[in-house]
Protein backbone atom coordinates (compact mmCIF):
# COMPACT_ATOMS: atom_id res chain seq x y z
CA UNK A 1 0.00 0.00 0.00
CA UNK A 2 1.45 3.67 -0.69
CA UNK A 3 0.69 6.19 1.54
CA UNK A 4 0.76 9.85 0.57
CA UNK A 5 0.96 13.01 3.00
CA UNK A 6 -1.73 15.56 2.45
CA UNK A 7 1.65 18.22 2.01
CA UNK A 8 3.31 15.76 -1.05
CA UNK A 9 -0.06 15.11 -3.22
CA UNK A 10 0.97 17.82 -5.87
CA UNK A 11 4.69 16.66 -5.64
CA UNK A 12 4.19 12.73 -6.60
CA UNK A 13 1.27 12.44 -8.65
CA UNK A 14 0.68 10.47 -11.57
CA UNK A 15 2.37 11.54 -14.97
CA UNK A 16 0.75 11.38 -18.42
CA UNK A 17 -2.31 8.74 -17.82
CA UNK A 18 -3.11 6.67 -21.08
CA UNK A 19 -6.60 7.84 -20.78
CA UNK A 20 -7.46 9.45 -23.67
CA UNK A 21 -5.92 10.20 -27.78
CA UNK A 22 -6.83 13.55 -27.59
CA UNK A 23 -6.04 14.86 -24.22
CA UNK A 24 -2.70 14.32 -22.11
CA UNK A 25 -3.49 13.83 -19.08
CA UNK A 26 -1.82 13.51 -15.40
CA UNK A 27 -3.77 12.82 -11.64
CA UNK A 28 -3.00 13.45 -8.56
CA UNK A 29 -4.48 10.89 -5.63
CA UNK A 30 -7.87 11.87 -4.30
CA UNK A 31 -8.43 10.73 -0.57
CA UNK A 32 -8.43 7.16 0.44
CA UNK A 33 -8.92 4.70 -2.27
CA UNK A 34 -9.17 1.98 -0.86
CA UNK A 35 -13.13 2.25 0.64
CA UNK A 36 -14.13 2.31 -3.18
CA UNK A 37 -13.32 -1.75 -3.26
CA UNK A 38 -16.57 -1.67 -1.43
CA UNK A 39 -18.79 1.02 -3.36
CA UNK A 40 -18.00 -0.49 -6.59
CA UNK A 41 -18.85 -4.04 -5.09
CA UNK A 42 -15.25 -5.39 -6.27
CA UNK A 43 -14.88 -7.89 -3.77
CA UNK A 44 -11.91 -8.16 -1.19
CA UNK A 45 -9.22 -5.99 -1.02
CA UNK A 46 -6.70 -9.31 -0.62
CA UNK A 47 -7.52 -10.26 -4.31
CA UNK A 48 -7.43 -6.76 -5.73
CA UNK A 49 -4.24 -6.24 -7.65
CA UNK A 50 -4.04 -2.34 -8.00
CA UNK A 51 -6.96 0.01 -6.77
CA UNK A 52 -6.75 3.71 -7.58
CA UNK A 53 -8.91 6.67 -6.65
CA UNK A 54 -7.68 9.94 -8.90
CA UNK A 55 -8.34 13.28 -10.07
CA UNK A 56 -7.61 14.09 -13.89
CA UNK A 57 -5.76 17.06 -14.62
CA UNK B 1 -20.22 -6.91 -14.13
CA UNK B 2 -21.14 -9.11 -17.17
CA UNK B 3 -19.18 -12.37 -17.71
CA UNK B 4 -16.23 -11.48 -15.32
CA UNK B 5 -15.92 -13.86 -12.39
CA UNK B 6 -12.78 -12.69 -10.63
CA UNK B 7 -11.86 -8.87 -10.49
CA UNK B 8 -8.14 -9.11 -10.41
CA UNK B 9 -7.58 -5.35 -10.62
CA UNK B 10 -9.36 -2.39 -10.48
CA UNK B 11 -9.11 1.34 -9.99
CA UNK B 12 -11.00 4.21 -10.99
CA UNK B 13 -10.14 7.78 -12.19
CA UNK B 14 -12.31 10.57 -11.80
CA UNK B 15 -12.74 14.32 -12.59
CA UNK B 16 -11.18 17.30 -14.06
CA UNK B 17 -12.07 20.87 -14.83
CA UNK B 18 -9.24 22.80 -14.68
CA UNK B 19 -6.52 24.96 -16.67
CA UNK B 20 -3.70 26.87 -15.80
CA UNK B 21 -2.38 28.64 -18.30
CA UNK B 22 -4.56 28.76 -21.58
CA UNK B 23 -4.74 25.15 -23.30
CA UNK B 24 -2.01 23.78 -21.01
CA UNK B 25 -3.33 20.71 -19.27
CA UNK B 26 0.09 18.75 -18.74
CA UNK B 27 2.20 20.34 -15.92
CA UNK B 28 -0.37 21.23 -13.07
CA UNK B 29 0.50 19.33 -10.35
CA UNK B 30 3.99 20.96 -10.60
CA UNK B 31 2.69 24.50 -11.47
CA UNK B 32 0.60 24.45 -8.25
CA UNK B 33 3.26 22.86 -6.33
CA UNK B 34 5.64 25.41 -6.99
CA UNK B 35 2.75 28.14 -5.94
CA UNK B 36 2.78 26.50 -2.85
CA UNK B 37 6.60 26.37 -2.30
CA UNK B 38 6.60 30.14 -2.38
CA UNK B 39 3.66 30.81 -0.11
CA UNK B 40 0.92 31.82 -2.40
CA UNK B 41 -1.25 29.32 -1.47
CA UNK B 42 -1.09 30.05 2.44
CA UNK B 43 -4.41 30.50 4.40
CA UNK B 44 -3.56 31.73 7.82
CA UNK B 45 -1.21 34.65 7.56
CA UNK B 46 -1.66 37.68 6.19
CA UNK B 47 0.26 40.11 3.95
CA UNK B 48 -0.32 43.57 2.28
CA UNK B 49 1.29 43.80 -0.98
CA UNK B 50 1.62 47.42 -2.48
CA UNK B 51 0.46 46.23 -6.08
CA UNK B 52 -0.75 43.10 -7.73
CA UNK B 53 2.59 42.49 -9.24
CA UNK B 54 4.15 43.09 -5.53
CA UNK B 55 1.80 39.97 -4.77
CA UNK B 56 4.77 37.23 -5.46
CA UNK B 57 7.51 39.38 -3.72
CA UNK B 58 5.40 39.81 -0.32
CA UNK B 59 4.25 35.96 -0.12
CA UNK B 60 8.02 35.25 -0.23
CA UNK B 61 8.77 37.38 2.59
CA UNK B 62 6.20 35.46 4.73
CA UNK B 63 7.89 32.38 3.39
CA UNK B 64 10.97 32.77 4.15
CA UNK B 65 10.79 35.07 7.20
CA UNK B 66 13.44 37.74 5.38
CA UNK B 67 12.79 40.79 3.86
CA UNK B 68 13.22 40.42 0.17
CA UNK B 69 14.25 43.98 -2.00
CA UNK B 70 12.11 45.00 -4.48
CA UNK B 71 14.76 44.06 -7.55
CA UNK B 72 14.02 41.54 -10.07
CA UNK B 73 17.21 39.54 -9.52
CA UNK B 74 16.74 38.82 -5.63
CA UNK B 75 12.85 37.99 -6.11
CA UNK B 76 13.91 35.66 -9.13
CA UNK B 77 16.71 33.89 -7.06
CA UNK B 78 14.43 33.77 -4.06
CA UNK B 79 11.78 31.94 -6.38
CA UNK B 80 14.48 29.21 -7.91
CA UNK B 81 16.19 28.49 -4.52
CA UNK B 82 12.27 27.44 -3.61
CA UNK B 83 11.06 25.64 -6.45
CA UNK B 84 14.70 24.54 -8.20
CA UNK B 85 16.29 25.33 -11.14
CA UNK B 86 14.43 22.51 -13.22
CA UNK B 87 10.86 24.45 -12.44
CA UNK B 88 12.69 27.82 -12.72
CA UNK B 89 11.65 29.16 -16.00
CA UNK B 90 7.93 28.19 -15.82
CA UNK B 91 7.33 29.27 -12.66
CA UNK B 92 8.49 32.94 -13.54
CA UNK B 93 6.57 32.67 -16.71
CA UNK B 94 3.29 31.85 -15.13
CA UNK B 95 3.57 34.23 -12.32
CA UNK B 96 4.59 37.08 -15.24
CA UNK B 97 1.65 35.82 -16.90
CA UNK B 98 -0.57 36.68 -13.82
CA UNK B 99 0.80 39.87 -13.74
CA UNK B 100 1.88 39.10 -10.39
CA UNK B 101 5.79 39.81 -10.83
CA UNK B 102 8.11 42.60 -10.82
CA UNK B 103 9.47 43.15 -14.28
CA UNK B 104 6.47 42.51 -16.34
CA UNK B 105 6.04 43.50 -19.50
CA UNK B 106 3.77 46.35 -20.80
CA UNK B 107 1.54 43.86 -23.07
CA UNK B 108 0.32 42.13 -19.49
CA UNK B 109 -2.87 43.72 -17.70
CA UNK B 110 -2.39 43.48 -14.08
CA UNK B 111 -5.14 41.38 -12.31
CA UNK B 112 -8.37 43.40 -12.95
CA UNK B 113 -9.70 42.74 -9.18
CA UNK B 114 -8.94 45.60 -6.82
CA UNK B 115 -5.77 44.82 -4.04
CA UNK B 116 -8.17 44.66 -0.32
CA UNK B 117 -6.96 47.74 1.91
CA UNK B 118 -6.46 45.46 4.73
CA UNK B 119 -3.72 42.52 4.99
CA UNK B 120 -5.82 39.37 3.44
CA UNK B 121 -4.41 35.87 3.36
CA UNK B 122 -1.90 34.69 0.14
CA UNK B 123 -4.55 32.25 -0.94
CA UNK B 124 -7.31 34.57 -1.25
CA UNK B 125 -5.50 37.27 -2.88
CA UNK B 126 -3.92 34.59 -5.56
CA UNK B 127 -7.61 33.10 -5.88
CA UNK B 128 -8.91 36.64 -6.76
CA UNK B 129 -5.74 36.75 -9.73
CA UNK B 130 -6.94 33.44 -11.21
CA UNK B 131 -10.00 34.02 -11.14
CA UNK B 132 -9.37 37.20 -13.41
CA UNK B 133 -6.62 35.69 -15.21
CA UNK B 134 -8.16 32.01 -16.40
CA UNK B 135 -11.41 33.31 -17.16
CA UNK B 136 -13.25 31.95 -19.55
CA UNK B 137 -13.05 33.60 -23.09
CA UNK B 138 -15.94 33.95 -25.22
CA UNK B 139 -15.55 30.87 -27.61
CA UNK B 140 -13.56 28.59 -24.56
CA UNK B 141 -15.82 25.90 -23.26
CA UNK B 142 -14.79 23.64 -20.36
CA UNK B 143 -14.45 19.79 -19.87
CA UNK B 144 -15.82 17.21 -17.79
CA UNK B 145 -13.88 14.04 -17.86
CA UNK B 146 -15.26 10.78 -16.11
CA UNK B 147 -13.16 7.57 -16.30
CA UNK B 148 -13.31 3.97 -14.79
CA UNK B 149 -11.14 1.05 -15.94
CA UNK B 150 -11.34 -2.16 -14.68
CA UNK B 151 -8.74 -5.24 -15.70
CA UNK B 152 -10.43 -8.62 -14.64
CA UNK B 153 -9.75 -11.79 -15.84
CA UNK B 154 -12.69 -13.70 -17.59
CA UNK B 155 -14.19 -16.65 -15.91
CA UNK B 156 -14.34 -18.57 -19.15
CA UNK B 157 -11.45 -17.61 -21.12
CA UNK B 158 -8.96 -16.71 -18.22
CA UNK B 159 -7.80 -13.80 -20.50
CA UNK B 160 -7.54 -10.02 -19.14
CA UNK B 161 -9.99 -7.45 -20.14
CA UNK B 162 -10.27 -3.86 -20.13
CA UNK B 163 -14.03 -2.72 -19.09
CA UNK B 164 -13.94 0.93 -19.06
CA UNK B 165 -17.05 3.36 -18.44
CA UNK B 166 -16.67 6.82 -19.17
CA UNK B 167 -17.77 10.07 -20.06
CA UNK B 168 -16.82 13.26 -21.83
CA UNK B 169 -18.94 16.57 -21.94
CA UNK B 170 -18.18 19.55 -22.98
CA UNK B 171 -19.57 22.98 -22.38
CA UNK B 172 -21.61 24.69 -25.11
CA UNK B 173 -23.14 28.15 -25.53
CA UNK B 174 -26.06 27.54 -23.27
CA UNK B 175 -24.38 25.78 -20.24
CA UNK B 176 -20.96 24.58 -19.06
CA UNK B 177 -20.36 20.83 -18.64
CA UNK B 178 -19.34 21.66 -15.00
CA UNK B 179 -22.96 22.76 -14.72
CA UNK B 180 -24.95 20.13 -16.44
CA UNK B 181 -23.40 17.28 -15.16
CA UNK B 182 -23.47 18.57 -11.93
CA UNK B 183 -27.29 20.43 -11.83
CA UNK B 184 -28.86 17.36 -13.89
CA UNK B 185 -28.11 14.61 -11.82
CA UNK B 186 -29.36 16.64 -8.69
CA UNK B 187 -32.52 17.56 -10.66
CA UNK B 188 -33.12 13.95 -11.49
CA UNK B 189 -32.72 12.69 -8.00
CA UNK B 190 -35.86 15.95 -6.74
CA UNK B 191 -37.97 14.64 -9.28
CA UNK B 192 -37.65 11.77 -8.46
CA UNK B 193 -38.87 12.31 -4.75
CA UNK B 194 -40.98 15.23 -5.68
CA UNK B 195 -43.30 12.67 -7.58
CA UNK B 196 -43.04 10.20 -4.71
CA UNK B 197 -41.32 7.35 -6.13
CA UNK B 198 -38.51 7.68 -3.18
CA UNK B 199 -39.09 5.89 -0.04
CA UNK B 200 -35.73 7.00 1.84
CA UNK B 201 -35.57 9.56 3.98
CA UNK B 202 -33.36 12.50 5.92
CA UNK B 203 -29.73 12.88 4.65
CA UNK B 204 -28.86 10.01 2.38
CA UNK B 205 -26.17 9.30 -0.38
CA UNK B 206 -27.02 8.35 -3.95
CA UNK B 207 -27.18 4.53 -3.52
CA UNK B 208 -29.60 4.21 -0.62
CA UNK B 209 -32.56 4.14 -2.83
CA UNK B 210 -32.79 2.58 -5.75
CA UNK B 211 -35.34 4.92 -7.43
CA UNK B 212 -32.92 7.78 -7.17
CA UNK B 213 -30.04 6.22 -9.12
CA UNK B 214 -32.22 4.63 -11.94
CA UNK B 215 -33.72 7.89 -12.02
CA UNK B 216 -30.99 10.06 -12.28
CA UNK B 217 -28.58 7.12 -14.81
CA UNK B 218 -31.78 7.56 -17.23
CA UNK B 219 -32.20 10.79 -17.11
CA UNK B 220 -29.14 11.35 -17.81
CA UNK B 221 -28.87 8.92 -20.85
CA UNK B 222 -31.82 11.04 -22.12
CA UNK B 223 -30.12 14.37 -22.34
CA UNK B 224 -26.96 12.69 -23.80
CA UNK B 225 -24.82 12.38 -20.45
CA UNK B 226 -24.77 8.62 -20.01
CA UNK B 227 -21.37 6.73 -19.46
CA UNK B 228 -19.94 4.96 -22.46
CA UNK B 229 -19.31 1.40 -21.39
CA UNK B 230 -16.95 -0.90 -23.24
CA UNK B 231 -15.50 -4.22 -22.99
CA UNK B 232 -12.12 -4.75 -24.23
CA UNK B 233 -9.39 -7.22 -24.64
CA UNK B 234 -6.10 -5.83 -22.48
CA UNK B 235 -4.50 -3.99 -24.80
CA UNK B 236 -0.31 -5.28 -25.76
CA UNK B 237 2.51 -3.45 -26.70
CA UNK B 238 0.78 -0.24 -25.09
CA UNK B 239 1.66 0.96 -21.71
CA UNK B 240 -1.78 0.12 -19.54
CA UNK B 241 -2.90 2.58 -16.82
CA UNK B 242 -2.01 0.37 -14.45
CA UNK B 243 1.44 0.07 -15.34
CA UNK B 244 1.84 4.22 -15.72
CA UNK B 245 0.94 4.39 -11.86
CA UNK B 246 3.34 1.71 -11.17
CA UNK B 247 5.63 3.92 -13.30
CA UNK B 248 4.84 7.47 -11.81
CA UNK B 249 4.98 5.86 -8.66
CA UNK B 250 8.52 4.26 -9.05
Amino acid sequence: MQEIAGKDILKQGFSDLPISDVLKLEGIANRDSLPYAETYSLGELDSLRTIVRGTLR
Amino acid sequence: MGPCGKFRCSRRNVLILWRIARNRYPGFSVLVDAFKSLGLLEPTVAIQPAAWNDLTRSALEVQLKTSIPNDPASIQSAIADLVGEPHRDETLDALRTFGILYGVGKDIAPPSAVIPRNPTAPLDLFAAVLADKLRYNPGERDLVLLYHEIVAQSASTGEEELHTSSLVAYGDERASAMARTVGLPLAFAVRSVLDGSVHARGVCGPGADKAVWTNVLQGLQRVGLGMQEKILPRARGRLSLEESLIRSRA
